[in-house]
């Protein structure tokens, strides 16, 4: 079976790690979007704060000035001098503050060419009343009686920070649109890797029920194996205890058989009878004893040699042929066939012969020839 | 001989010079040698921290030992001006508080004296040289954001603030009026 769960879990921690990546990435970018949006309404409370600043300012300076315009005091000077610089700083923050908004930049500049006119009179009362000019005093103020001048000041100022909270609450619900966004992207990104991680853990939980089964079926098959291999060994112990049983009796019956086999060949050797062990062609094979003794010739010059030369087998006198050639071919004993034996020196002793064919199987492969002698005391063959 | 007038010439002017726990008015801090950013914040360093709506004029805030951001700075940028130093004045606008903070910053040592930083053995702030990176510095100082960073001059004869560029930290670092590099030259 192809192994497909590593990759499988591999490409599920991939996609994982992408999630996360990508969760961080937007969470990253929401901070910076959120840290800017913070800075943005920082600046829009501190532009309301420097027009706040202003219209109290110009209020508090129109103040001191009137004071000093009553008192005399160079300190309600200097504090309506201080004041209306303090405007003046106020104006030019403002100024930065609100030089990317082309409306509220004319509108502020025009509202501080209005301030400066409000700072002309005061420094023409200061002038005056350091003069101690009372009548000049008395003009300017009575001239400025009944103007709306700061009126008019503090009511462009408000609606200037009315557009300015206006900002704030559009950029405020732009925030909130981006907080709740990313509180969908994350807790999707989350539910996701969750979902995710439950499908890893299916997976691995399935690969190892597979491997869990097949381990039990290879303990199964390793128990029938075990079986199976002491039935077998079992059945070879036994067989070996057969063999061995059987080759102990083989053993005794070869020791039989030799034995068996020395005795006949004692016996075969002891005999006084010629014996012959021929091949189908008539040629000797094997002699007894008596043979040698007999003719009185080597047993190496008789075996391998034709039996004609140690045997003269008188030919049938009708057919003319081999009496032993035809008993062997026809598979057939041959009793009481007169023969003579050729010994060295050319003796001739006469003899009766008996020819049992040897068969393998049912092929006639040789045959015995056994010779009797006809003893010179007696004057008879031993008796057939 | 020469080995005792080496060492009068070496420990008289250290004899004579101001010390903290002097008592010591506009014209002895003006007459001061050798006066170099680092010693002049040592001398107010048992200076206690008032607040005022207004500026003080320097002697009151001598005399009182007492003063906030601006009247030290102001005094500074005066005093080591005199000295030869090229002093600048910025004023940080920040967020949360009604109150905003001034510094002097020093050109010459690229640092900044504040007067929050008195009492200290590093009583010179480094900073970078534009307005942008003192606001940033000044706000770091105080764990807050700002909105605005305003240099100025001020003169104690004219007694009235001049502002010389105002960086406000919405706009990109490229638009503040002190990033613009110099015409290239024809």
């Amino acid at each position: 079976m192809k192994e497909t769960i590593l990759p499988r879990v591999f490409a599920l921690f991939l996609v994982i790690l992408a999630v996360i990546t990508a969760v961080a990435v937007y969470a990253l970018r929401t901070i910076n979007r959120a840290v800017e949006s913070s800075d943005w309404v920082n600046h829009s409370y501190a532009t309301i704060y420097e027009f706040e600043n202003i219209i109290s300012g110009l209020r508090l300076g129109d103040g001191f000035m009137r004071t000093y315009a009553l008192t005399g005091d160079p300190r309600d000077q200097a504090a309506s001098r201080e004041t209306f610089a303090r405007v003046g700083e106020h104006f030019d923050t403002a100024k930065a503050l609100t030089r990317d908004e082309k409306v509220t930049d004319q509108t502020l500049r025009r509202i501080e060419t209005q301030f400066q006119e409000r700072e002309t009179l005061a420094q023409a009362v200061w002038a005056a009343r350091s003069a101690n000019d009372a009548e000049k005093v008395r003009s300017l103020l009575t001239a400025d009686a009944g103007s709306d001048a700061v009126g008019v000041i503090e009511r462009g100022l408000g609606k200037l920070r009315d557009k300015q909270y206006e900002q704030l609450s559009e950029r405020d619900r732009v925030s909130y649109l981006q907080a709740q966004m990313s509180r969908w992207v994350v807790g999707g990104g989350i539910a996701l890797n969750f979902l995710l991680l439950v499908a890893v853990g299916w997976l691995l939980r399935d690969d190892l029920a597979v491997r869990r089964r097949a381990a039990t079926a290879m303990a199964a098959a390793n128990a029938q194996l075990e079986v199976k291999v002491q039935v077998r060994t079992a059945e070879l112990q036994a067989a070996v205890t057969q063999l061995r049983a059987e080759n102990l009796e083989r053993k005794w019956t070869i020791a039989s058989q030799e034995h068996q086999l020395r005795y006949h060949q004692l016996i075969v050797e002891s005999v006084n009878d010629l014996v012959f062990v021929l091949t189908k062609a008539l040629k000797v094979t094997r002699i007894n004893a008596a043979v040698v003794r007999l003719t009185g010739r080597e047993s190496e010059s008789i075996i391998a040699g034709p039996l004609a030369q140690v045997l003269e087998v008188g030919r049938d006198l009708i057919t003319g042929h081999d009496p032993l050639s035809q008993a062997l071919q026809a598979g057939r004993e041959l009793h009481h066939h007169r023969v003579v034996v050729l010994g060295s020196g050319e003796r001739r002793i006469s003899g009766r012969l008996t020819l049992i064919p040897i068969h393998d199987q049912d092929k006639v492969v040789g045959g015995v020839a056994v010779v009797q002698i006809a003893f010179p005391d007696t004057g008879h063959t031993q008796p057939t | 001989m020469g080995w005792l007038l080496l060492a009068l010439t070496v420990l008289l002017p250290s004899a004579w010079a101001l010390k903290p726990t002097d008592h010591f008015g506009l014209k002895e801090l003006e007459a001061e040698p050798n006066l170099a950013p680092g010693n002049f914040a040592n001398l107010f360093e048992d200076f206690a921290y008032d607040y005022y709506p207004y500026l003080q004029s320097p002697s009151t805030f001598l005399q009182n030992r007492s003063g906030d951001c601006d009247d030290y700075a102001i005094l500074a940028a005066h005093i080591l001006g005199l000295r030869g130093f090229k002093t600048r004045l910025i004023r940080v606008e920040l967020v949360g508080t009604r109150i905003n903070h001034v510094v002097c910053y020093v050109t010459d040592k690229k640092a900044y004296l504040d007067y929050n930083n008195r009492m200290y053995s590093i009583n010179l702030e480094r900073s970078g040289t534009s307005i942008r990176a003192i606001a940033e510095k000044v706000a770091d100082s105080f764990a807050k954001n700002w909105t605005t960073g305003t240099e100025y001059t001020y003169s104690y004869l004219e007694g009235r603030q001049r502002t010389v560029c105002i960086v406000v930290k919405t706009d990109p670092p490229a638009r503040d009026p002190d990033s613009s590099p110099a015409p290239p030259a024809h």
